[in-house]
Order: structure tokens, then sequence, then C-alpha cells
């Protein structure tokens, strides 16, 4: 009995910062939403496509197809507010993993600063994915993410090479 | 916990204390300061949450220094919330419709948050001041590495002569049998270390002289009877120390699985069920290659290493230190490389168990795949599965090709060596042509226990860890025990009371709030609600599978507390919604709760859950044997054999957990007439989906996000209008007008 899924156009959507650092949707002759909240439908394989819209309680305004098609300034409203629930640091350089008492010790460099991170066992939290992307858990259940191996430098490609 | 060791209130690095002294007083008190790892924008950095006797404030460290980012008065806020997002969470404050990010955090630090925001809380709410700590630190305060539930001793701060202690004392039973393999062993290493000797002999004292000919059979029947006496005794230590570690060994699963069983559901709750079998399978596997492979063998090692050092250190100590090289060369290789092979070889048993599970998942699935016609995209999955398979073999396979031929190499030259420097030595006479024979045969002896010493050393950290863990289970204390003064009840009435009951399986998160409710005996009440409003804890608690946090459940006027756990388990049966059946016939099973049953009771018990037909129709009656968990059963089949199960214990308390799966209507009659034949002559709580269930019911109970809303017959609540159990049966009707449409 949920209501149909409704696809949000850009030209229709006014997104603004409150006071408070919250998003402001105002949707044009419609309605108002201030402290929206925002979910990614497919944040691994489309992170920048389908973006649901909630009011603060929580129900679905809508979705937004493609943030692409969104002007900078909302675009990077949108992104700024999803980094909040989505802050899976990509890491650039992986300088050590050192293995002790069942844990990996990852001694890295993240796009969000150095970071050094356990991971237990060996392979079982590092995870492929689909698109190339690595998924790596830590034993607090923070997600790192690797975009793509391949452009690593060749320094932490030998260190990974074991693990992936 | 003394305020020392209070976690949540951490050392500010003196430029932190300097900004926070110039902002919030000089002799500012602290109660909390605690270390955040984020800055609000997402960059990692130092922050901290601090909170004296007035405000809250939030202190940052970003490029240029520390700086106060937020700051409140108590007046400004209501509540701190945290958000918890996929790597990192948010703590945000509210008060009436504001709200505010005040700092974020990664998920390593969300427990410790969790809890200064649950005592933060309860001091804006209820001005109390209560720095305790539930739940342990997730890092270890002295070296930072992580602790979890599943470890929650650091594996490097941990006294390790202690844990090794408790390993060992694991074989006390079996004082007599380490006695014996100590002695076999000893006996071994002297034993093989006689025939090199005696090669010596035989070239100095009869070949190269060409004298004492008569010597030459007794010296090589020596050598016979030192390799035979060698290999007898090794085959009676390694059964010895095999029938050892193996029984040592069982020794700690029973006591693990034992314990498990012992331990009450909220330690269930807080750990995954996946890490537990892990434990016991896995972590128990470590134990035994820790007593059963690591223990001996690296005892026999040592013996063998000292005998053999001594015996080559006395046959020419300068041809011993040029040794050192090639050993030297093979302890680098060992420890470089042979993590690395359990890698790859880990990578490649991964890869086969993923591509064998994909085998079995499509095969099942074949109608599936046929319907959709999706054979070709099938295929192609399985080449993916396959073809990585075959790579991790490949790379693992590379790996043994490079480096054993090197370790061979590394071996050899030993053996040029010691002709260069030995022959060297001969020609100087510091040394005789036998002694360089002796010294070879020497040499081949010392490398495997340099090999295996190696790897020991890098692989008992492992263990230890993996035994610590086990050890964090057999040592912890069951929660919910028998008070001292707990009474026996042989005999419940089955009258209950919730006084004020608050109960959350996590301490911040409460899932029943203030229920205070009475049940008369023989009363049959009807627990409803959406799912989630907390029905299911209702009953739990009311099991006493957990403990609740405050207030009271009374049997007959007595604290289940106080009620003798046994009496109280033996008296109350639930009807589960999930129907667990274990392995064994359908006999068994009914029969689980009183295995001493008489068979006509187990016949009684199931023709009053209209189960005997259909148990009947099966070719193996009550002797069927249930696969998986019943799965060859249909779930009106499996609903009526636990309802069977409930009837032959004969509960004084009923707790029903009607199943919602929805079966034809000729079964859900059926079951309907056992659940009423069953509800007579006792206390009856159930939880209902059905409404027939509802309206049979003298009492029904709704309950709302935790909270118990309206309570009443289901006249009484179907006329208020605006109630919540009205709107439930509104839906309810239009559902099964539908369904009675669809047929």
């Amino acid at each position: 009995m949920s209501d149909d899924a409704r696809l949000l156009t850009p030209e229709q959507c006014l997104f603004s910062r409150e006071e408070t650092g919250f998003l402001r949707l105002e949707i044009k002759d419609e309605a108002g939403f201030d402290h929206i909240m925002l979910r990614r439908l497919f944040p691994v394989s489309r992170p920048d496509h389908y973006i649901s819209i909630a009011d603060k309680e929580g129900k679905e305004i809508g979705i937004l197809e493609n943030l692409a098609a969104l002007d900078a300034d909302a675009r990077r409203l949108i992104k700024e507010d999803l980094d909040y629930y989505y802050a899976v640091p990509m890491i650039t350089e992986v300088s050590e993993i050192k293995e002790e008492y069942g844990y990996c010790l990852w001694r890295t460099e993240t796009d969000r600063g150095p970071r050094d991170f356990y991971v237990k066992g060996r392979v079982e939290e590092v995870k492929p994915m689909k698109n190339g992307m690595i998924f790596i858990n830590d034993v607090h259940n923070c997600r790192y993410a690797i975009r793509d191996v391949s452009a690593l430098s060749s320094r932490s490609r030998a260190v990974l090479d074991r693990f992936i | 916990m003394s305020e020392k060791h209070f976690h949540l209130k951490a050392e500010l690095p003196e430029a932190a204390a300097a900004v926070a002294r110039q902002r919030f007083g000089e002799d500012s008190k602290w109660r909390l300061a605690v270390p955040g790892d984020m800055l609000l924008n997402g960059q990692f950095g130092n922050a901290w949450l601090l909170m004296n006797d007035s405000q809250l404030g939030v202190l940052s460290e970003n490029g240029a220094g520390v700086e106060v980012s937020a700051e409140y008065t108590f007046e400004q806020i209501e509540e701190l919330s945290v958000k918890p997002g996929i790597s990192s969470a948010v703590i945000e404050v509210k008060k009436g419709n504001f709200r505010e990010r005040l700092m974020r955090i990664s998920n390593v630090r969300q427990k410790d948050f969790s809890e200064a925001v649950r005592m933060i809380n309860t001091w804006l709410k209820e001005k109390e001041w209560k720095p305790e700590s539930i739940d342990a630190p997730n890092v270890c305060p002295r070296c930072g590495r992580p602790l979890t539930d599943e470890m929650s001793v650091c594996p490097r701060c941990m006294d390790k002569g202690k844990l090794m202690l408790k390993v060992l004392s694991f074989l006390k039973p079996y004082k007599r049998d380490v006695t014996m393999i100590f002695i076999l062993m000893t006996t071994r290493t002297g034993i093989g270390l006689v025939a090199p000797y005696l090669s010596m002999i035989l070239v100095d004292d009869v070949i190269k002289p060409v004298q004492n000919f008569h010597w030459l059979p007794f010296l090589v029947l020596g050598m016979v009877v030192c390799f035979v006496a060698e290999s007898l005794f090794e085959m009676l230590t390694w059964k010895r120390s095999a029938y050892l570690g193996t029984s040592a060994v069982c020794d700690v699963r029973g006591a693990m699985f034992h314990k498990l069983q012992e331990l009450s559901l909220s330690f269930y709750s807080r750990h995954k069920a996946g890490s537990l079998i892990t434990r016991v399978n896995q972590d128990t596997g470590q134990f035994n290659r820790l007593l059963v492979d690591f223990v001996p063998e690296g005892i026999s090692c040592i013996l063998t290493g000292i005998g053999v050092l001594a015996l080559l250190l006395y046959l020419s100590w300068i041809l011993t230190l040029f040794m050192f090289l090639p050993i030297i060369g093979i302890v680098i290789i060992v420890r470089k490389f042979f993590p690395q092979f359990r890698i790859y070889w880990q990578r490649h048993f991964e890869k086969r168990s993923r591509l064998s599970s994909f085998v079995e998942n499509v095969v099942n699935g074949v109608r599936v795949v046929k319907v959709f016609n999706q054979e070709r995209s099938e295929k192609s999955r399985f080449d993916f599965h396959s073809t990585a398979y075959r790579d991790t073999e490949y790379a693992a396979e590379l790996r043994f090709a490079t480096v054993f031929p090197m370790m061979h190499a590394l071996i050899m030259s030993g053996m040029p060596l010691v002709w260069l420097i030995g022959g060297w030595l001969v020609f100087h006479d510091k040394m005789t042509l036998g002694a360089i024979f002796a010294f070879t045969g020497y040499l081949g002896m010392l490398f495997r226990p340099v090999i295996m010493l190696t790897r020991l050393a890098q692989m008992v950290p492992n263990t230890l860890a993996a035994a610590s863990r086990v050890f964090d289970i057999i040592d912890s204390e069951p929660e919910i025990a028998d008070a001292p003064n707990a009474v026996s009840m042989p005999d419940i009435q089955g009258k209950i009371e919730f006084k004020d009951v608050t109960f959350g399986y996590h301490v911040d998160k409460p899932v029943l709030h203030d229920i205070t409710s009475k049940i008369e005996a023989k009363e049959m009440i009807g627990l409803v609600g959406k799912s989630g409003a907390g029905k299911s804890t209702f009953v739990n608690l009311l099991c006493r599978l957990f403990e609740t946090d405050a207030g009271h459940i009374f049997i007959d006027g007595v604290d289940i507390r106080d009620i003798k756990y046994e009496d109280l388990r033996n008296q109350i049966g639930f009807v589960m919604q999930e129907t667990f059946l274990l392995d064994g016939t359908i006999a068994e099973n009914i029969a689980y709760g009183r295995p001493n049953a008489t068979i006509f009771d187990i016949i009684k018990a199931s023709k009053a859950a209209n189960a005997h037909d259909f148990i009947m129709s099966k070719p193996d009656g009550y002797d069927t044997e249930l696969s998986k968990g019943g799965g060859n059963l249909s779930s009106g089949e499996k609903q009526r054999l636990s309802i069977a199960r409930a009837i032959l214990c004969d509960p004084k308390i009923l707790i029903l957990d009607e199943a919602t799966a929805s079966v034809d209507l000729e079964t859900e009659k059926q079951i309907q007439e056992a659940i009423e034949r069953m509800v007579k002559q006792r206390t009856t709580i159930a939880i209902a989906h059905r409404l027939s269930t509802l309206r049979n019911a003298s009492r029904l109970i709704v309950l709302d996000k935790g909270k118990l809303v309206e309570q009443g017959t289901h006249q009484e609540l179907v006329e208020m209008d605006d109630g919540v159990y009205h709107r439930l049966v509104n839906l309810h009707k239009e559902t099964s007008e539908i369904q009675a449409v669809e047929g």
C-alpha cells in the first residue's frame, strides 16, 4: 500500500542549506520540506544516481534520478549532505599490511587523511565488488574502499598483492 | 569502576588543554573528555567532546591548531543523539525543533560516544550524573589495538605466561602421558645423535687407515640399530602425543560448549552466531594445533637443535660458525615467504568454496535458470568463478615453485662449505676426515628444527590469540543464575504481574518502557502490536531469557528472580513462531521437553495437536527422521508438532507465538482447534496475528513502540474509535477480505 515511486525533476527542486546545517527542499508550486534526509538507492553501483529524498520523519518525498542533471550548487549541497551517511574513506596509498594476532593492521593514506586500521583475518573482510571497487571492513565495522587497484602506486600494489 | 580507569575521560594534549582552559575557565572540572577521530568536514582529525558542570563543548584540531567548534549550555539542549552511517556517525543536538550536527566520529569511536551520549542525556533529563561504564572500551587502553566482543583482552598486552599456563592446565589430567612423551622424546633424540658419530669412527678408525676390519660389521649394525630404534621411538612418541593432544582439545571443546549452553541469551544477542560457531570450531582447532602440533614438535625441535649444535661445536667450532650463513638465509626465507603461503592458500580455498557454492546454487535453482532462459549467463558466471579459482591456485604454485628450490639450494650450499672449510681444516690437521662425515650428518639434522622453530615463533602469537578467545567464553560468568535464596515453586498457579518493567537489548535503546500489567491465573491474553512493538521481548522477559533493566515481574506474587530457574522453565511452555525442530525422529522432537514421557503420552499429545493423522500418513510414522530442522515437513505440520511438544510438557503458563506464515484453510482450522484445546486450564499469552485467536482471548494487551497503550477485551478495544487496536482490526479485515476474494 505504499505510494507510487516518484521521480523528481531537477527543475522543480530547489535545495538550500538551513542555518542548522541541514538541507531544505522546496518543490516548486507544491511544498517545502526542512531537514530532509538523503539516501543512495544504489550506493555501490550508482552512487550519483537515484537519490531518495525523505522528509524529517523518514517518509520518502521522491527520488532524484541523476545528480549530474542538477546545477553545481545543488549538487555540492547534496554530496556534502550524503557524506554524513556515506563517509567511506577512499584508500589512496597502502604503505603496509602487518599481520598480528589474527588481525591485519593496514597503514594507509585516504582521501580523508592518513589512517591505520585493524582488519579481522587476512582475506575474509576484503571484498572485491562487481564494479572493480574493493571494500575493506575493519574490526569496528568501518568500511574503507579502494576505487581502482590499478591506479594505486606500484608500492601499494605490491603490498596488496597478497590480499586481493 | 574507579574514576581513574574511566575511559571516557581522556587526558587532553597540551594544545587542546590550553584552549579548553582559556575558554572554559582555569579550573574547569571535566566530567567527560571523549576523544573523537573526525572533523565535521569528514576529514580524519582529533576532536574532543567535553562536559563540565555547566556546559558541553567540542574542541577540534584543524591545520592551524585547536579551536572550540561548538559550545552549549545545558539549557540550550534537550537531548543528544548518535546518528549512525556506514563508516561514521554524526552526533546531533536537539532542542524542540532545533537540531544541529555537533561532531562526527568514525565507527571506531561509536561505542564510547554512545555511552557518553547516554550519560549526558540522563544528566539532561534527570540531573543525575552516573559516570559508570557498562561497556568495556573497544581499543586497548595501553597499546590502541582493537578489542571486540570476541576478544576482550588485548592479545599483545595480555599476560602470555598466564595464558600459556591456562592452556597447559588442560594437560593436567594427562600428567603421566606428558612425562612419558618427554622421556620418549629425549631418548629418541639421543639415539638419533649416535649414528653420525658411528660414521666418524668408521671413517677415521676403519676405512681410512684400512685396518680393524672386524669393527666394520659392528659399526654398520650399530647404525642400523640406531635407525630402527629411532623410528620406533618416533612412532611411540607420535602415538602418545596424538592421543594426548586430541583428548585435551576434546576437553576444551566440551568446556566451551558446556559454557555456551549455560550463558544467557543476552550473551548471544551480543555475539553473532557465526562468530560463536567459528570459535567452537576454528579457535579450538587452533588450540588443537597448539597442543597437538606445536608443543610436542617445539620441544622435540629444541631438544634436537641443542644436541646437534653441541655436537657440531664439539666436532669443529670454526666450521659450525660458517654454517650460520645458510641457516640465517633459511630463517629469512621462512619468515618472509611462509606467511605468504598461508595467505595464498586461504585465498585459494575461499575461491574454491565460492565456486562450489555457486554450482550448488545453480543446480538447486535449475528450474529458475531454465524458466528464465539464463543458461548462457550462468555459464559465463561459472567461467568467472572457475577462472578466479585457477588463478589463485596458479599464483600459489608459482610461489612454491620459486621458494622451495631456493630453500633447497640454501640447504645444499652447506655441503660445499663443509668440504671447502673442512678440507682446509683437515689439511691443517685441525679436523679428521671422519669428523667431516659426522659433521655433514649432523648438519642435515639441523635444518628441520631451524625451519620448524622459525615457523612456530611466527604462528604462536596467533594461536595464543585464538586460545584467549576460547578462554573468553570459558571464563565468562552466566548472568542469569539462581539467587542464593531462590525458592522452589513446583506448582505455579499462573498469576502474572509486570510492574514498571523497562528493558533494552542494548542499554541505550530500551525496547520496553514502564510496562505494568496484571494477568490472572488461567486467563488467555492476546498480545497485539506492530512488528517491533516489543511483543517478543515481553515474553522473553517472562521466561527470564533476559533480565529486566528496571522493574519487576512476579509470578504468583513472587519475583521471578527469586524463583528457582529450573522450576520456572519447567512450567512455562513456548510455542515458537519459527518452529525449531532438531535432527531426530518426530517422536523425539515431540518429547524434547519431557524426554521421559511415555509413548502413549506422546500419541495423546499429537492427537490433541491434530498432528496424529499426518504423522500416521508418513511411511515411518513417529519414527520419521526429520532432516535439517524439519525441511521435509510443511509449515503447517511443523506448527502442529511444536504445539504437540508444548502440550506434552503440560506447562502452567503457555506462551504462544503464532506463526504468520499462511497455511491453507483446512490446516488453519486444525491448528486453531489444537490451540483452543491447549489454552484450556492454563495461563496463556498469545502473540496473536489471527483475528480468531484475538477474539478467543479473554483480554488483550496492546503494545506500541515499547509502551503499553491499551488493554481490555476485544469488544472494549474495538469500540475505541481512535485506538491502536481498532485500526489494526480494520487493517486486518481489509486484508482478509482481499484474501477471501483471491481465494
